[in-house]
């Protein structure tokens, strides 16, 4: 058997050993072989003390409040208004995209100075001239209605005056 | 993942939730709590934070529930989550509070769950200093080494399933676990 500890493909048996996690015949085998090899002997050691040691460091229990508190926010949140979940995005998912952001303003800043917006052109000449005409006879046509209005006044004016 | 059939039973638990059952939910945070809070813990150091990033862990489950996927095992998006939520406080705020908590003598840990009645002063502050040693240990691995450490010993995963957690290949994950290991056999020797 190869020294795992010299191929890096097999050096995850000795941690599988460690953790027992190794299937009974590889762990025979793998015995078998520390027997002889003083280096994965010195490795199992090593890595049976550094076991042992992560063994000894247990986490504190959880709080008891812990499912209530939880429960609390996600009330809080369901009471929220729809807009105000809408913009509950976490900040780290925006972080990457802020220097995107930044650059693309930059690049859309300089095509901007480089193509300064112009008003929109005058129209051209021929649709000046359409314009002007149909403006022109509208005024004629509303001066001759006021003429029209005002002959139509002076006679009805007049005609009281007859009848009496 | 396929077929509904070869679903694990967390993720059918999260497809009830998406239908709008909260007991699955329940079921869900019973289970897992424990296994994220103590993940939590061993990564940042201190209790009051893995318990509240613990709860932004679960809150983040109940607020994917409409778009989740089982595109993998649920504890590997679990674990994911926390992973990233722990790295980020850890990067957000490593210098202050990581030298904080490990100038903190005292800490928040269960530093004496030593349950035999008859072990000596000496025994329990020997026993102090050892934990306090593997703590030690392990805060000073890189993040993605320790993060490794963490899930293989103490949460049992395969490589494969701590590859799809850290988003590495499992050649990488073995590398990150045989280097971290190394690191704590140094570092935990005058121990021995």
């Amino acid at each position: 058997m190869n020294c795992p500890i010299r191929s890096e493909e097999t050096v995850d048996l000795l941690l599988a050993y460690t953790a027992r996690r190794l299937d009974p015949v590889k762990s025979a085998l793998l015995e078998q072989h520390m027997d002889v090899c003083p280096q994965c002997a010195e490795f199992r050691a090593g890595q049976d003390f550094v076991w042992k040691a992560l063994d000894a460091w247990e986490a504190p229990p959880v709080t008891p409040d812990f499912n209530r508190r939880l429960y609390q926010r996600i009330e809080a949140e369901a009471a929220e208004p729809w807009y105000v979940r809408l913009f509950r995005v976490p900040l780290a998912g925006w972080k990457p995209a802020i220097p995107l952001a930044a650059a693309g303003l930059l690049v859309f800043a300089g095509f901007i100075y480089d193509h300064p917006v112009v008003a929109p052109n005058q129209p051209a000449s021929g649709g000046t001239v359409r314009v002007s005409v149909s403006e022109a006879e509208q005024v004629e046509n509303t001066l001759d209605d006021l003429q029209l209005l005002r002959q139509l006044d002076s006679g009805a004016a007049a005609q009281p005056s007859e009848s009496m | 993942m396929g077929a509904s059939a070869a679903l694990d039973y967390d993720a059918q638990l999260m497809l009830r939730v998406k239908d709008g059952d909260g007991s699955s939910f329940t079921e869900l945070l019973e289970k897992h709590r424990s296994p994220v809070v103590h993940f939590l813990y061993r990564m940042v150091q201190d209790h009051a934070v893995a318990e509240e990033l613990a709860q932004e862990v679960f809150l983040r489950v109940y607020r994917s529930r409409n778009t989740y996927e089982p595109t993998a095992k649920f504890t590997t998006w679990l674990f994911r989550i926390a992973t990233h939520l722990a790295l980020n406080w850890l990067r957000d705020g490593k210098n202050e509070r990581g030298q904080e908590r490990l100038d903190d003598a005292t800490g928040d840990g269960p530093v004496l769950q030593v349950a035999d009645r008859n072990v000596s002063v000496e025994q329990k502050l020997l026993y102090e200093v050892r934990l306090e040693e593997v703590r030690r240990a392990i805060s000073t691995l890189p993040e993605k080494q320790r993060a490794a450490v963490l899930m293989h010993k103490y949460e049992e995963m395969e490589y494969s399933q701590i590859a799809r957690v850290l988003e590495c290949s499992e050649s990488a994950v073995k590398s990150l676990l045989f280097r971290a290991y190394e690191t704590l056999r140094v570092r935990l020797a005058h121990m021995a």
